[in-house]
């Protein structure tokens, strides 16, 4: 079910209301529960089991690994719920690209043999499930929290309806304690939380949405086309065109992602409960490093915390440090899709990560001076960082080999021609427009902290306005076919 | 909980979806002697009085439908060429800017009602293309789908309804058009003395400049299975033969720079295979390069409507194709016009 669906709207109203008027505590958990697995099968029919499976599996293995007697056991255990769960990842999200793989050798090698492929069916959103039930089975043998005692709170978290096919990760061990309420007047023991809609929440959550929906359907969607335009057939295509096609995606790709992260906030929020935030304004990021502390900032930490610090992080040598940012990034960029434009993208995250740390290591100085603590410096900083981050989004949108070539050398070996792209901006006004007032808002909440509690904040009237203002716009670049999330394909 | 907030969501809502419908029925409709009607701009009610026409009887007609892209077929030139033949037939050009299938199917029964002797639908990759995505192109459902139970339920719930709620479709494109950022195009050449006309004006053809750096949109093309312009069209030509309507479906001609940039004419190809060997007896021919290096260009994929001559090849192709169908013995078609084949080298 797409957020940007009446589908969902009537979903998520008849969830809101069964919530107001029923107050039973149980209850109101099962329900959730299964409005969540509701909203999984609405989508993913039949595949539903698999989210079950990793459910009941994770559920099973977090109570083994805590009663185990001893760490060799507990290691055993976590490495068989490990095996389970990147196992089920592996089958189904890579298996097609290793046989690709596999058969592209064998011609290459004239081994003769082809193997067919399986054509298997991506299951939605079975890369985050996968990582959030991994975090409570990590969580339990690390000490981090103890294994509930509820199947319903357990499945709740991993089948969570606002974040269950595109984020934020969550972490068990902070999720999970949001379902529980202390018992009145006790010291020990905990109830089911009654999951209550208070108006502040209902106020900050729909301010979130909003903001998420006009993120998604007027800015994302509609910049959509010319990015096409720009990458669906590149060949001849000059350097300003390409350079202008490679912000649009990235302008594309962080309101698409980002507003689907703030519905799944505000319908999170409006429930009463808190999710990480996941996009902090990574355009403004200054070293590969800031960006990554502020874009997908679940999946940055989640792959710090469980791939990257496991490495040994930055406490070995300084060669292996380098070489454990670009594993981790590698990955990182595998985990986004099973094939070789992502793998890129990882790994050109991971060379910049590992080129910015050898250069504050080598150059402490450099990191020091007084000209990146001006204005002025601090600009050079956010071009330079944000040149490459948008080069790298090439590789992330094209996957035909001889387009990403073609691309990426016009983006770096810039040919200077400008009549084409007086052209194609002429001919994709309307586009440019958005882009326009996409840079504008993005500076506005850069220059005002917090805005989006401002303007829930505000009074009711005034509220009314900038609801106004936003569905207006929702509803008058809608184009009639609702577009998917981006990151649902992963 | 206090319903303040609640209320205030509610009230937004009523109110822009108000402005919404207003600005959009104001834009389609019009007030004519105190009831309000469709604008006579709107193309639906151009089609409607069209074929709500008194067509002369014993008048055998030809229909040709498709997009902007056959506009430049002239119906004039192609009753001359038809004449030499001793054919006698009115040739109608019921191009509509955007049309895919999925929006003919909205007409085809107005088509069918006006009783023509033959229909030919020019087609190309542009009518498959999609401009909604999958989340997952493969996926099967094994158990009942919810939203298609609902789909079943709604789709002639709607359909029924004694409410229009067409003037609520596409909201983008109308406010895009009502703000001049977008030309809408609501032309529609089906009298055929329009051609006549239009021999006064002299349309631009594009030069080899204009033609490498125009740009058009090469929209993705979701599998067989799933695209619905495909099911839409196959419905199309179902509904015509139930009728007794003889089709005949061409492939529209493009231009050089864009023939280069597709990124996969197989796909099309396998397009054309698939309804091919679903309807053998339908013939194919396809114009798809035939003018690709010709100086006859409004752009990449509109040939010009000149109205000198310059661009009549394309309206004489057809017509030797339409002859060819309706008395095979009267002229033979060369080798490039002959019917399309499936080539899967």
């Amino acid at each position: 079910m797409l957020f940007n669906t009446i589908d969902f709207i009537i979903f998520f109203i008849v969830i809101l209301g069964v919530f107001v008027l029923i107050k039973n505590r149980k209850f109101q958990h099962v329900f959730l529960l299964l409005a969540s697995y509701f909203f999984f099968y609405y989508t993913s029919n039949y595949l539903i089991t698999l989210l079950i499976f990793t459910t009941i599996w994770d559920y099973y293995f977090g109570k083994a690994i805590w009663n185990a007697d001893n760490i060799q056991r507990k290691k055993i255990l976590l490495i068989c719920s490990l095996a389970g769960n990147l196992g089920l990842l592996g089958f189904f999200k890579y298996t097609d690209f290793a046989i690709t793989q596999f058969n592209f050798f064998g011609h290459y090698f004239d081994l003769g043999h082809q193997i067919p492929l399986l054509n298997l069916a991506l299951p939605i959103g079975i890369s985050f499930y996968t990582f959030h039930s991994i975090t409570y089975t990590v969580g339990i043998y690390r000490g981090q929290l103890s294994p509930v005692k509820s199947f319903t709170d357990y499945a709740i978290f991993v089948a969570f309806f606002p974040q269950l096919v595109a984020g934020p990760i969550l972490r068990a061990k902070d999720f999970l304690p949001q379902l529980r309420e202390k018992i009145d007047g006790l010291e020990v023991g905990t109830q089911f939380r009654r999951i209550v809609i208070t108006n502040a929440n209902l106020k900050i959550g729909i301010t979130l949405m909003a903001i998420g929906f006009f993120k998604k359907m007027v800015i994302a969607d509609n910049i959509s086309p010319m990015v096409g335009d720009v990458f669906n057939a590149p060949i001849g295509v000059d350097s300003f065109t390409i350079i202008l096609g490679s912000i649009a995606f990235g302008i594309q790709i962080f309101c698409d992602f980002s507003g689907y992260t703030d519905i799944a906030l505000g319908a999170a929020a409006i429930l009463g409960f808190k999710m990480p935030i996941n996009f902090n304004k990574p355009y403004f990021a200054t070293s590969p490093s800031d960006f990554w502390r502020k874009w997908h900032i679940s999946l940055s930490s989640w792959l710090r915390d469980y791939l990257y610090i496991p490495l040994g992080g930055s406490h070995k040598s300084k060669t292996r440090t380098y070489l454990n940012l670009f594993i981790t990034m590698f990955l990182g960029g595998l985990w986004h899709g099973a094939s070789w434009n992502f793998v890129l993208w990882g790994i050109l995250h991971g060379v910049y990560l590992a080129s910015h740390k050898f250069i504050v290591d080598k150059f402490p100085l450099l990191g020091n001076a007084k000209f990146f603590k001006t204005k002025l410096g601090w600009l050079v900083s956010l071009l330079i960082t944000q040149y490459f981050v948008f080069l790298a989004w090439i590789p992330f949108r094209v996957q035909n080999v001889d387009f990403m070539k073609y691309s990426m050398m016009k983006y770096v070996l810039v040919d200077f021609h400008t009549s084409s792209t007086l052209n194609f901006i002429l001919s994709h006004r309307f586009h440019i427009v958005i882009m326009v007032g996409f840079v504008i808002l993005h500076i506005i909440s850069y220059k005002i902290p917090h805005l989006r509690e401002r303007i829930s904040n505000v009074k009711l009237r005034y509220w009314l306005v900038f609801l106004v203002g936003i569905m207006l716009c929702v509803f008058f670049s809608y184009e009639g076919n609702p577009e998917a999330f981006l990151y649902f394909k992963f | 909980m206090n319903q303040s907030v609640a209320l205030a969501v509610l009230v937004a809502f009523i109110i822009s979806f108000s402005i919404l419908s207003l600005g959009l029925f104001l834009y389609h409709y019009k007030l004519e002697d105190g009831t309000w009607v469709l604008s006579s701009d709107n193309i639906l009610v151009k089609q409607r009085v069209f074929f709500s026409q008194k067509f002369p009887a014993n008048q055998e007609k030809i229909f040709l439908i498709g997009s902007s892209q056959i506009w430049a077929l002239n119906t004039i030139y192609m009753h001359e060429d038809l004449l030499k033949n001793n054919l006698n037939y009115t040739v109608y050009n019921l191009g509509v800017a955007l049309d895919v299938p999925k929006v003919r199917m909205k007409t085809i029964d107005l088509i069918i009602s006006a009783k023509p002797t033959v229909v030919v639908y020019g087609i190309s990759d542009r009518d498959f293309a999609t401009d909604s995505s999958s989340s997952d192109e493969s996926q099967v459902n094994l158990l009942p789908s919810p939203h298609d139970i609902i789909q079943n339920w709604l789709g002639p719930q709607l359909a029924n309804s004694p409410f229009d709620f067409n003037f609520l479709q596409s909201p983008k494109l109308n406010f895009l058009t009502m703000v001049g950022g977008l030309p809408g195009d609501n032309r529609f050449y089906a009298n055929p003395d329009i051609y006549a006309t239009l021999e006064q004006y002299n349309f631009p053809i594009a030069n080899n400049t204009k033609l490498q750096i125009d740009y058009a949109n090469f929209e993705s093309i979701l599998p067989l299975e799933k695209n619905e312009n495909l099911i839409a069209f196959k419905k199309i030509i179902s509904k015509l033969h139930e009728n007794k309507i003889p089709v005949i479906i061409f492939v529209i001609p493009q231009e050089r720079h864009r023939l280069e940039h597709l990124p996969d004419p197989n796909v099309f190809n396998l397009f054309l295979n698939n309804i091919s060997q679903e309807y053998p007896d339908v013939p194919i021919y396809s114009l798809w390069d035939r003018y690709a290096d010709m100086n006859i260009w409004e752009d990449r994929r509109h040939v010009v409507m000149n109205a000198k001559n310059t661009t009549r090849v394309y309206s004489d192709d057809i017509a030797k194709i339409i002859t060819n169908y309706l008395s095979p013995n009267t002229i033979e078609l060369d080798q490039s016009l002959s019917r399309w084949t499936f080539n899967d080298g």
